[in-house]
């Protein structure tokens, strides 16, 4: 499969598993189902890794603006980096890291032991009843890791200065509140979305596409988290081009 | 009863994120203040561009922050969210300033007054007097300069001109006569000068004591002679007719 093949059956399984017609009723517990998994699942790593992002932000910062600039400056640097990228960037990297490739090996080893097949022969869509219920998920629960994510960088990172920077919180929030414009704040927000999709996609599409056994069970989980990975930092690029450029 | 709890956990969860995401927006947009603070109400003509967030510096010193604004007919009334240590009385003097002259930040500078009266509302000034207005001033002072036209201005001035320069050829000329009769003057004492100072004849008839002596004696014997012709005529005047 060469690489315009391969983009063109990503993209038909993406619109296979969503423009699809569907019941809010009868897909409600696997929707909430997948939104348990991704969201509450992910949030005790999330937590961590944004503290040690925050954490990280406004030592580099502060260690890149000592002496030469206003301290107000690591409040305006640390809230931009991690509200435009760190925050929906780092986010999405873990969940693609934990979710897709445990998609791609639950929906692989179906595969593998025919029980798409069995859905198939009992008239069920799989890309409904399996797909569809990933992507809705992921969609709603990525947003919501995103905007905790960042509190929790934020305020870490201010707590860290007023502490051990010898920056007020004040002086701190001062930049952070100062410099603030929505259009960044939902900007990131906006870029989590495109990236929820992308993610649920590409670990559904590689367990759909798994033929033979458990090694290729592994493979598909593999391939799922490089993938979700490149194409979320693409997504990264085009919609800072749309929204910033 | 799993199922229902899953479904109470991601309920809490998707609650959580929604207040979450307000909260974070409160905050970062300024509204949400982490000081012990109270609010005062001061009323303005023009908040020329002062915006929600911006600091209120008391003697300098960061004490506040513009919490609001809002207009109200023919005036803003601004809310500023002031530190608890803070007390403004009624005379308190309000005025808002540009952080830079060429930018667009604005802050609220308070000075605090001696009275004792605390009022329901303050009155800030404006229309204050600023750098950048007075540069704006000068400059449509220099348009306006620049706008007028005399008609007959440039004709004069090259009428000027030209008297100006036949005046100064004419006093070159008158100038320069004295000076020639002035160098030949010098020219001449030069000459004479050096006529003098010379060991011609005229330097040494001049600077010879011995050449002074000589005629010194010459006249004395002439003047002898004189006194001798004059007492004897005759022994040098002898008339003879035959």
């Amino acid at each position: 499969m060469n690489l315009f093949s391969a983009i063109g059956d990503f993209s038909s399984f993406f619109f296979r598993s969503v423009f699809i017609s569907w019941h809010l009723k009868t897909a409600r517990h696997r929707i909430l189902n997948q939104v348990y998994e991704v969201g509450i699942g992910s949030l005790p790593i999330i937590l961590i890794i944004a503290a040690f992002v925050g954490l990280v932000s406004i030592v580099q910062t502060s260690y890149q603006i000592a002496g030469t600039m206003p301290r107000f400056i690591l409040g305006a640097t640390v809230g931009r980096m991690v509200m435009i990228e760190l925050g929906p960037i780092l986010t999405a990297l873990m969940v693609s890291g934990r979710c897709a490739s445990s998609m791609a090996a639950e929906i692989g080893t179906m595969r593998v032991t025919e029980q798409i097949d069995a859905l198939e022969t009992m008239a069920i869509d799989p890309y409904r009843f399996l797909s569809l219920p990933r992507i809705m998920g992921t969609f709603i629960a990525l947003p919501v890791l995103t905007v905790i994510a960042e509190f929790d960088s934020l305020l870490v990172s201010g707590a860290y200065a007023h502490f051990f920077l010898d920056v007020p919180f004040g002086v701190f929030n001062y930049g952070l509140t100062h410099f603030f414009y929505a259009k960044e704040f939902f900007g990131g927000l906006v870029k989590a979305l495109f990236f929820s999709v992308v993610i649920a996609t590409s670990g559904c599409y590689f367990g759909f596409k798994v033929r033979g056994g458990a090694r290729e069970v592994g493979r598909a989980a593999t391939y799922a988290v490089v993938t979700a990975s490149v194409l979320v930092l693409m997504l990264d690029f085009l919609v800072a081009l749309v929204i910033f450029g | 009863m799993i199922r229902g709890l899953k479904e109470t956990l991601v309920g809490i969860f998707v609650i959580i994120g929604i207040i979450v995401f307000i909260v974070l927006y409160t905050w970062l947009s300024g509204r949400i203040s982490f000081g012990n603070t109270y609010d005062i109400k001061v009323q303005f003509e023009d908040v020329e561009g002062l915006r929600v967030g911006d600091p209120v510096l008391v003697f300098g010193i960061e004490k506040g922050k513009v919490k609001s604004l809002q207009i109200e007919r023919d005036h803003v009334l601004v809310v500023l969210a002031m530190d608890r240590d803070i007390f403004l009385p009624e005379d308190t003097h309000i005025a808002i300033r540009a952080v830079s002259y060429i930018g667009a930040d604005k802050y609220v500078k308070v000075t605090p007054g001696r009275s004792q009266e605390v009022p329901q509302i303050y009155y800030g000034a404006s229309g204050s007097l600023q750098l950048e207005e007075l540069a704006a001033q000068l400059d449509s002072l220099i348009t306006t300069f620049g706008k007028i036209e005399i008609p007959d201005l440039d004709e004069a001035v090259r009428k000027l001109s030209n008297d100006i320069g036949k005046s100064l050829e004419h006093l070159t000329v008158m100038v320069k006569k004295p000076v020639d009769r002035i160098e030949k003057l010098a020219y001449r004492l030069d000459s004479l000068s050096m006529l003098v100072k010379g060991d011609g004849t005229f330097g040494k008839l001049l600077k010879s004591d011995e050449l002074y002596e000589e005629i010194r004696e010459t006249n004395l014997a002439l003047k002898s002679l004189i006194e001798d012709i004059n007492a004897n005529p005759k022994k040098y005047l002898q008339i003879k007719v035959f």
